[in-house]
């Protein structure tokens, strides 16, 4: 396997205070990597570095440059990332927009991706009208309809209920597969992240490390009654050993 | 916008009942109950056979497109120049912080003061009127459209950087809706301001049309029936500019608040 991304002794600092302090991993091609941090960790000022946003204070990334451009990106806040004065058509179309692709181009992409994911509303509709998850459901339209190599989700269900959480853990795994992606997801819930990942990635609070990197010893599509198991508790319980209490 | 979704069938004529109201005290007090002396009060009837008069002879046109005429030269202008103004001044913080002071300045200075030197700048005819339209919406809207663009939520403005997109793209299809509801404040608040500073201008030297000119005469002549007939027609043209600016305001921003 090939990585296609490699962090090599990040470091980010703001004046006196050390965010990240020494982060090395490798996101290998195709892979779903879960992220897993404390709040205010740094994981979202890591996504910024690796998308171009942000520049570290030190250390250095392989890979980042040839995969800026192809990444999709779904965002924690989805109420203060998408425009409300567009539709969920628009916003959707708004990447593709910026990078000044024919409109008929842009029309197509669209119609292959609302047949692959199915929203089941209308998405001439204005973003405020949409529930969290419809709008959530737009955010992640947004980040595929660029068909990226790597798809970055940060905290993407935080402010979803339980249930509609399970359900979209479900379609994640799903467009992943069918998308053949290579799949970073931050996460702070434990079980959210050893659900998901191949691998999961525990980052110390700030100044911020990596602390372990466990491989899931699970097959790459999983059912919620995995929840539920004797293995999936032992795997839980080692993981809690990788995470502080604050 | 209210709470319940049923509709009133009265909220549709809450103007009208309330107007009937006031013009039925008017009436019997004035009119029927002769409480209230003519020369401070005229009878209702008497002031609306007066519009009647002017609107039939044409000098109520004539009076009402001058002010108007003068008022959309000043406040376009004052909207377009103090729009373009502030989203450049928020655009750029680090100018913003050196034009606050100034622009402070000239937002707490009672802009009718001014009035006597844009008289001496613009002489005695249209050009000082306009001019007095225009600076109060000028500043009004310079700093509710840099207000607007400094108060952009940062958070989408980092999602477009994620998508590569160029700081003009960010700035044509971001930070101009974020200022779009403050920029509506500003010209809601530049709309009535202006309309007052209109009107008084023309009270002064150097027009001899417009609503302001001809109510400050009719003061002068003692006709104040026609005094009361104008105010009618100023209320009514405020009041009809206000609610087309407010429409307006509720089809372009109607996300405002709601995101
Ligand atoms: N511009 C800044 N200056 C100083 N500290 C900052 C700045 N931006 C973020 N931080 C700090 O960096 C830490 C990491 O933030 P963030 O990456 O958002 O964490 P996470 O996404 O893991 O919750 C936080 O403690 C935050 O207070
Ligand atoms: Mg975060």
């Amino acid at each position: 396997m090939t990585a296609l991304l490699t962090l090599d002794r990040v470091r980010r600092v703001h004046g006196e205070t050390v965010i990240l302090d020494d982060v090395s991993f490798a996101v290998e091609e195709g892979r779903f990597i879960t992220l897993f941090g404390p709040n205010g960790c740094g994981k979202t000022t890591l996504m910024n570095i690796l998308t171009g946003v942000d520049t570290p204070s030190g250390g250095t990334l392989h890979g980042a440059e040839s995969v800026r451009g192809h990444i999709g990106f779904v965002f924690q806040d989805y109420r203060r990332t998408l425009l409300p004065w567009r539709s969920g058509r628009e916003n959707i179309l708004l990447p593709l927009r910026l990078r000044g692709m024919d409109r008929r181009e842009q029309i197509r992409r669209l119609d292959r991706l609302v047949a692959k994911m199915n929203p089941d509303f209308d998405l001439h509709q204005r973003i405020y009208t949409l529930s969290g998850g419809q709008a959530q459901m737009i955010g992640l339209m947004r980040a595929l309809i660029i068909e990226p190599r790597l798809l970055i989700l940060d905290e993407p269900f935080s402010a979803l209920d339980y249930g509609r959480t399970l359900a979209y853990r479900q379609l994640i795994m799903t467009v992943a597969r069918d998308f053949n992606l290579t799949t970073l997801f931050i996460s702070h819930d434990l079980e959210e992240a050893l659900y998901l990942g191949d691998e999961v990635i525990f980052l110390t609070a700030k100044p911020t490390r990596v602390r372990e990197v466990m491989t899931i010893p699970f097959p790459r599509h999983r059912e919620p009654s995995l929840l539920g198991t004797p293995a999936f508790a032992a795997l839980k319980l080692k993981g809690l050993a990788n995470v502080e209490l604050a | 916008m209210s709470p319940s979704n049923k509709p009133n069938p009265w909220e549709r004529y809450r103007f009208v009942v309330g107007f009937g109201v006031l013009l039925a005290f008017w009436i019997i007090v004035v009119d029927i109950g002769q409480w209230v002396s003519p020369l401070l009060v005229p009878p209702l009837g008497s002031v609306l056979e007066r519009l009647g008069q002017l609107v039939l002879s044409g000098e109520l046109a004539q009076n009402t497109l001058a002010t108007l005429g003068r008022w959309v030269q000043g406040f376009t202008l004052g909207v377009v120049a103090g729009t373009l103004a502030g989203l450049v001044l928020g655009v750029f913080p680090r100018v913003y912080a050196f034009a606050e002071g100034v622009i402070e300045f000239f937002r707490a200075m009672p802009v009718t003061a001014i009035f006597p030197l844009f008289l001496l700048m613009f002489g005695i005819g249209d050009e000082s009127k306009i001019a007095m339209a225009f600076l109060p919406t000028f500043l009004l809207m310079l700093i509710n459209a840099s207000y607007g663009v400094l108060h952009a939520s940062p958070e989408r403005r980092r999602a477009m950087r994620i998508f590569g997109a160029t700081r003009w793209q960010i700035f044509r299809h971001v930070v101009f809706f974020e200022a779009l509801p403050q920029i509506f404040i500003g010209l809601r608040l530049a709309l009535s301001l202006s309309l007052v500073v209109a009107v008084v201008a023309e009270m002064f030297i150097g027009t001899d049309t417009g609503l302001g000119q001809r109510i400050y005469d009719s003061y002068l002549t003692n006709s104040v029936t026609t005094l009361y007939a104008l105010l009618l027609v100023l209320g009514g043209l405020g009041y009809a500019l206000n609610k087309i600016s407010m429409a307006i305001e509720h089809r372009v921003v109607d996300w405002a608040g709601k995101a």
